[in-house]
């Protein structure tokens, strides 16, 4: 019954297969509701079909060909561009990168001064347990360590260098 | 950057010119029509069946002259009224069969008055607007399966090639149409009846 009621306007419109024609028109025999289903949706495209012709505006040639001299209309065009303001753009962009650097660079910088530290901390502790040693000479590991640790708090163990 | 421009803009010949001209002469009240129908505003009309053929023209070069230049201008201009809907968010698009809800609640929708004077109602300009008013009330792709297949007459064949869909999809689509517009059309098809 709905998969015919579905087929009505197909029908009205002669755009069914024949198969399905012969089933349908044998169907709209013994089914009153689905005749008057048929006659109202012809009466509904026939009324269409009666609408008046529009008429163009008669200057509508004209200026279709004289829109062809101009550049892109921004009327149909692209959607606004995503950043509408490039200087704010680059001045955001800058930021970005000076903040991104900061860190960066000082975290560089630390690497380094950690670098110049560690010899003498390496020192410290390889002498210390070379102290464990009973043959080792005690005077030289004692100056040793005490050199690396003058070191360790930024004084130069033989003085000030001439 | 420079290059990209220039692609935009080829330089078309003289005889690419003459071509359109008569593209433009042949179909352009008929690509009017059609906007009109589904804008029901002569501005809109006027700036889709525009904007229709300048899209043609940018792709002149590209476009095999064996083509269906027609239904690609109808489906162009079923394209850009879609574009105009969303553009215009503010103005929603509301089903025949959808209630209408407010901040004041749920409207009945309003229906012609089958009891209206409606007598001397032949096919005039008051019937045509109260037409063109249920025509608004569908969905863009009901409206424009509609109006090509009952306004302007073209087969299931011609709308599914043109609209780029299975023409099973025209035929719910087109059903579906004449069950929304069969009621609310259903007083003025009673005074035609009787007159």
């Amino acid at each position: 019954m709905d998969r015919i009621a579905r087929q009505l306007s197909a029908y009205l419109d002669g755009e069914l297969t024949p198969d399905e024609t012969r089933t349908v028109r044998e169907h709209l025999d013994a089914c009153a509701s689905c005749r008057t289903e048929l006659e109202a949706l012809r009466d509904t495209k026939r009324l269409l079909g009666r609408l008046r012709d529009v008429e163009a505006p008669p200057d509508l040639e004209a200026a279709i060909l004289q829109r062809l001299e101009q550049p892109r209309p921004r009327w149909f065009t692209w959607p606004r561009p995503v950043w509408p303001r490039p200087a704010l753009v680059g001045a955001t962009s800058v930021l970005v990168a000076i903040l991104v650097a900061v860190p960066v660079v000082n975290g560089y910088r630390d690497r380094l001064r950690a670098a110049e530290v560690s010899p003498d901390v390496f020192i410290r502790s390889a002498v210390q347990s070379a102290a464990d040693d009973p043959f080792m000479d005690r005077a030289y590991i004692s100056l040793v360590s005490s050199d690396a640790n003058l070191r360790l708090i930024g004084e130069e163990p033989r003085g000030p260098v001439r | 950057m420079a290059a990209s421009r220039q692609s935009e803009r080829p330089a078309y010949s003289e005889d690419d010119r003459a071509q359109f001209e008569r593209l433009v002469a042949r179909y352009s009240r008929h690509v009017y029509a059609i906007a009109y129908r589904m804008t029901g505003s002569e501005a809109d009309a006027r700036d889709l069946s525009q904007e229709a053929f300048i899209r043609v023209w940018r792709a002149w070069r590209r476009i095999d002259p064996e083509a269906q230049l027609e239904g690609w201008l109808y489906r162009i201009v079923s394209n850009l009224h879609i574009d105009l809907l969303r553009r215009r968010r503010g103005r929603r698009v509301h089903s025949l069969d959808e209630p209408l809800t407010t901040s004041s609640g749920e409207l009945v929708r309003e229906r012609a008055d089958p009891e209206a004077d409606l007598e001397r109602a032949v096919l005039d300009a008051q019937v045509d607007r109260r037409i063109q008013q249920a025509l608004l009330g569908l969905s863009p792709d009901l409206r424009m399966v509609i109006v090509l297949a009952d306004v302007e007459g073209y087969a299931y064949e011609e709308i599914a090639t043109m609209m780029h869909v299975p023409i099973g999809t025209v035929k719910s689509r087109l059903h579906r149409a004449r069950r929304a517009l069969r009621d609310v059309l259903a007083p003025i098809r009673a005074s035609l009846a009787e007159g």
